[in-house]
Order: structure tokens, then C-alpha cells, then sequence
């Protein structure tokens, strides 16, 4: 599980440092990490000979809009299809980060070892967005241009 | 919940299971990445290979039909409508692809249907104004100038800096301001203006008259300054019977301060008691090396103040940086008048004014005398006698320069209660 734990902070991470993950990308990267994830937590499971599945409420929202995207696609009812397809890959991805999360971090420690690691991590984009903001080239990262 | 995993089928088929998720997963999830990296590509057989791997991507099928209608090398607008037609058909929501099939159908010469497209992008994007304005010019180019006056209305009244562009292709279509100003242009003083300055960039003083008529009638608050642009394009074309009357109506509408009729003389703020508005019928002024001017509040005839020209002793100036233009009637008699103060105005050339036609110079050329040294309020007039083709004269504040060795002109002097009255009789 330690692998799991390192991979998903290290996913929380590139997702804010890739550009906010909102290029097509960086969406992939994520969707992708978190299916192999995924396949760890599946292959922990099949060597420890039990999978121990805990629900939190937390999962609730993320399956209601995949309900919804499942519902438009095969029903036949979204405006655009397409579109409702990447929108629902994206909340699957995201309910599998959540899932793994849930059984990733258990102890307290762990739990307070994920918190840390979000303070950190928002700290640290916080401190980088003033260095940013006093030696701004009209380029992010002082390289990729703006649109 | 507690899977047990210790019988080595279902071990196995759990293992699958999760197998298969993450596979389908990553395979959906890569296809939406190359469809997008391809079709972001300069590369057309890219795009045609991203429309393959995500047929249900619009984007795809527009970008396509987009290549084959404006790859101007090998135009293909069948293709070209196929491609967009996938698009609408896919994303039906999106006017842009209904836009450029609009255009398509109309480039393959299928007006009815182009109509219909438009109308679907209307549809989809009713608030839109690229929308309208395209809709409203293939309207225009069908003729059907009552409908696309009225989406160029629509297209006008959320963007109104396409005013311009708007009048130029309506004026092509339809050269008739009447129509343009009533069925085009929203009813604002301040589209009214704007229209008014685009006539006149178009050398289209008639038709900005027309605007100038019903901006009247609209009874909206506008700047007397914003009148200027026409008034000053009058001028220059010499309509000085038109210019007159804009500048009386603008005085009026815009409750700009003039004197109310018992006042004969045609110039316009004889006695400075207004800022120069620096066009029209008021004065003009620019700057000048060696002077400069201010109004005087201290120090006047009657009123509230002067005009104060102060000259520093530095130049030889040949000083005509303040001036009006003066409505008058041909073969009239006008008698000009204005009170000067001077203090210490040296060398042997002084201020005064000279008044001429400026289009026939030959017909009226007068001056008032010249003061030097140190003057009281003093009355200087002349009579000025029109010529058969004048129709405005020329006020000018002057001063020509000196001849003599100490020719920089130091001094001060204070002008006034300038006016220029017709006499009795022509």
C-alpha cells in the first residue's frame, strides 16, 4: 500500500503542477495514473488473498455524475455525446483516486501524513505563485507561452 | 465489506476483473488523448485519422470540413459540407460548425439551405453577435435587406464597435441613409454619433446629415463636442449654409451657452466667456513658440473675462494660432469690431486681427489697425464687404513678423467683445 500511498500524492501533485491537469495531456496522465492505481491496489489484493472495500460518503457524488454520464450516453439523451464521455471518464478517474485514497490512508498517522502532504503541497504552489508573480517573463513557469 | 480472495478462482477473476477496468480505462482515456493530439496538429490526414479513432468528436469533423472548404489549392466543398454537416449532426448545440456550413452551403450556391443553417446557429446562439452580423450580411448579399438590417440591428446593439462595418456594407447594399439610420442603427445618441463620424470617414456628408436629423429628434442628452466632426466636414466642403444651421440646432439640443437672438453679431464667443470648443463655428486655437494664452479672469471689458496672449520675447512669431470661421451672406456688408488692451507689446509689428474669405481670398481682405506699446481698452473696427461667392470668413488673431533687426515680440495684450454684425443693406 505504501506504493499506492506515494503514487497518489504523487498524482494530487502533478495534477496541480501540470497546468491545473486541464490539458488534454495532463487529463490523460491523470485518468492513466489512477487505472494503474488501481491495478496495484487489484494486485495487493490478489497476492494478500482478501480485498478489504470500505464505503465513505464521499464516494456518493462522484458516482451520482457517472450515473448521470452513463444514463446520457447509452440512453441516448446527451446534447453531445462526446462530451459526455470525456466528462465521465474524468469522474471515474477521480472516484477511483477517491476509492484508493479511502483504502490507502487508514491509520491516523497515515491520514495526518496525507494532510501534511496537502498543506505542504499547497504551500509550497502558494510560494511558487509569488516567486512567479515578482520575476513574471508573460510565461508560466518562465517557459510555456500563454495562450 | 470484506472480500475473501482465498479461493483461487475468484482470486483469479477479481484479479481479471480489475485488469480489465484499468486496461478499458487506459484505452478510452489514450484514444481521447491522440484524437485530440492529432487533430491539434498542421497535418490534414492527422485530423482524418483523429475523425477514425473519435468519430463523436464535432471538433474533428468541423476542422476537417473547415480544411476542404478554405484549402484554396484543392477546394472540395462537398467534402467540405460533409464534414460539417457530421459536425452539427453530432454537436447540434454548437453554432460555429452551423456558421460555416451556412457559408459552405452558400459557397455551393444552396442559398435556401445556407438560410436554414443560420437560422439553426441563430437557433443555438440567439444572444450572439458574430452570429447575427453573419447572418444579417448573407442577408444583405440575398438582397433581403429588411431582414438583415434587422439581424445587423440585433448583431449592433450587443457590439457596437461593428457600427462601422456595419454602415460600410449596408451603405454597399443599400445606399440610403434614411433606411440605414431607421432599420439598422440602434436608437441611442450615442450609436447616432458614432454613425454620424462613419459617414463622414466615408465622405458621406449627405447621408451623416440624415443622421444628424434624427439624432435631433431622438431628444437623448449628447456633447456638443461630439457635433464638431460634422460641422468642421461642412466647413471644409464649404456647405456653410448647413454648417450654420447644425451649429445652431447643436447649440440648442445641447444647451451648449450662446447668446439668444438679440445678439446680431455671427461670431460665436466673442467675449471668451466659454472654453474654446476648438471646431465648429467657435474658436480655434494651437500652440505657438513665443506666446501663450489663457483666459483672463481679472481682467476684462464687460463679461467675466479676456482672452490674454502673453508673448515672451523669444521669437520673431508669425503668430495666426487662433482664429473662427464666421457664416456670412455673399454681398453683404458686415462691420467687425474688438476691444484690445495691450502692455508693452514691442517691436514695430503688433497684434491685431485680420479678416478674410479664406476659399476667394481676392474678394475680402481687411485688417484692423495694428497696436504697439501700452493701450487702454481700446475699439478697433472695420467694414467688411462680402464678395459675390463668399460665404464664411475667416476671424484671425495676427501678428506678422517684423522686418526691423529687434524683431522678437515681447508684450501682452487682451482681446474682447470680438464681433461682426451686418449693416443695414447690402
Amino acid at each position: 500500500m505504501n506504493a499506492i500511498r506515494i503514487g497518489i500524492c504523487a498524482l494530487l501533485a502533478f495534477a496541480v503542477l501540470a497546468l491545473g491537469g486541464v490539458q488534454p495531456w495532463g487529463i490523460t496522465i491523470l485518468e492513466i495514473g489512477a487505472a494503474g492505481l488501481f491495478l496495484l491496489w487489484g494486485a495487493v489484493g490478489f497476492r494478500r488473498r482478501e480485498a478489504n472495500i470500505r464505503w465513505n460518503w464521499i464516494y456518493l457524488p462522484a458516482i451520482g455524475l457517472i450515473a448521470l454520464g452513463f444514463a446520457q450516453k447509452f440512453f441516448g439523451v446527451s446534447l453531445y455525446p462526446y462530451a459526455s464521455q470525456v466528462e465521465l471518464l474524468k469522474w471515474i478517474a477521480y472516484l477511483e483516486l477517491s476509492f484508493l485514497a479511502v483504502e490507502a490512508f487508514r491509520s491516523t498517522a497515515q491520514l495526518r501524513g496525507l494532510a501534511w502532504f496537502l498543506a505542504s503541497l499547497g504551500f509550497l504552489v502558494a510560494l511558487f505563485a509569488i516567486v512567479q508573480h515578482y520575476t513574471f517573463n508573460g510565461k508560466l513557469y518562465w517557459f510555456i507561452p500563454l495562450p | 465489506m470484506r472480500l475473501a480472495l482465498s479461493d483461487g478462482r475468484a482470486r483469479w477473476v477479481f484479479l481479471a476483473l480489475v485488469i480489465f477496468a484499468a486496461i478499458w480505462f487506459s484505452c478510452e482515456s489514450a484514444k481521447l488523448y491522440l484524437a485530440a493530439r492529432w487533430n491539434e496538429s498542421a497535418d490534414p490526414n492527422q485530423w482524418r485519422a483523429a475523425a477514425r479513432l473519435e468519430p463523436g468528436n464535432a471538433r474533428c469533423w468541423e476542422h476537417i470540413g473547415l480544411y476542404n472548404q478554405w484549402n484554396l489549392g484543392h477546394r472540395n466543398l462537398p467534402e467540405a459540407i460533409h464534414g460539417l454537416q457530421r459536425a452539427t449532426k453530432i454537436d447540434p448545440r454548437a453554432e460555429r460548425p452551423w456558421l460555416e456550413l451556412a457559408d459552405a452551403e452558400e459557397m455551393q450556391g444552396e442559398a435556401r439551405r445556407a438560410r436554414q443553417a443560420y437560422e439553426m446557429a441563430q437557433w443555438d446562439a440567439p444572444i450572439s453577435p458574430s452570429v447575427a452580423w453573419r447572418y444579417g450580411s448573407f442577408l444583405l448579399r440575398e438582397d433581403d435587406l429588411q431582414e438583415g438590417f434587422a439581424e445587423l440591428r440585433r448583431a449592433l446593439a450587443i457590439e457596437p464597435s461593428l457600427e462601422a462595418s456595419a454602415i460600410s456594407g449596408c451603405w454597399t447594399a443599400d445606399p440610403d441613409a434614411r433606411a440605414i439610420t431607421d432599420q439598422l442603427l440602434p436608437r441611442t445618441s450615442k450609436s447616432y454619433i458614432r454613425a454620424i463620424s462613419d459617414f463622414i470617414s466615408q465622405k458621406q456628408t449627405g447621408a451623416a446629415l440624415v443622421v444628424w436629423g434624427r439624432l435631433r429628434n431622438l431628444n437623448q442628452p449628447f456633447a456638443m463636442a461630439s457635433t464638431i466632426e460634422l460641422i468642421n466636414e461642412l466647413i471644409r466642403e464649404d456647405h456653410m449654409r448647413d454648417a450654420r444651421d447644425v451649429w445652431k440646432e447643436a447649440l440648442q439640443a445641447t444647451g451648449w451657452p450662446h447668446s439668444t437672438g438679440h445678439d446680431a453679431s455671427v461670431i460665436f464667443n466673442g467675449g471668451f466667456e466659454q472654453d474654446f470648443l476648438n471646431g465648429g463655428l467657435d474658436w480655434r486655437e494651437s500652440r505657438a513658440e513665443g506666446a501663450s494664452y489663457a483666459f483672463d479672469d481679472g481682467v476684462s471689458h464687460t463679461g467675466r473675462r479676456s482672452l490674454h496672449v502673453s508673448f515672451d520675447g523669444t521669437a520673431n512669431i508669425n503668430f495666426q494660432n487662433i482664429f473662427q470661421y464666421a457664416a456670412v451672406e455673399s454681398r453683404h456688408r458686415y462691420r467687425f469690431a474688438a476691444f484690445f488692451r495691450t502692455e508693452g507689446i514691442s517691436t514695430n509689428s503688433g497684434i491685431r486681427f485680420e479678416i478674410f474669405d479664406p476659399r476667394h481670398p481676392a474678394e475680402v481682405q481687411a485688417w484692423t489697425p495694428s497696436l504697439l506699446g501700452t493701450n487702454p481698452w481700446t475699439w478697433e473696427t472695420i467694414d467688411v464687404e462680402c464678395g459675390p461667392e463668399t460665404r464664411m470668413l475667416e476671424i484671425l488673431l495676427r501678428r506678422t513678423p517684423s522686418s526691423k533687426f529687434d524683431n522678437k515680440l515681447r508684450g501682452i495684450v487682451w482681446v474682447e467683445d470680438v464681433s461682426l454684425v451686418p449693416m443695414q443693406g447690402k
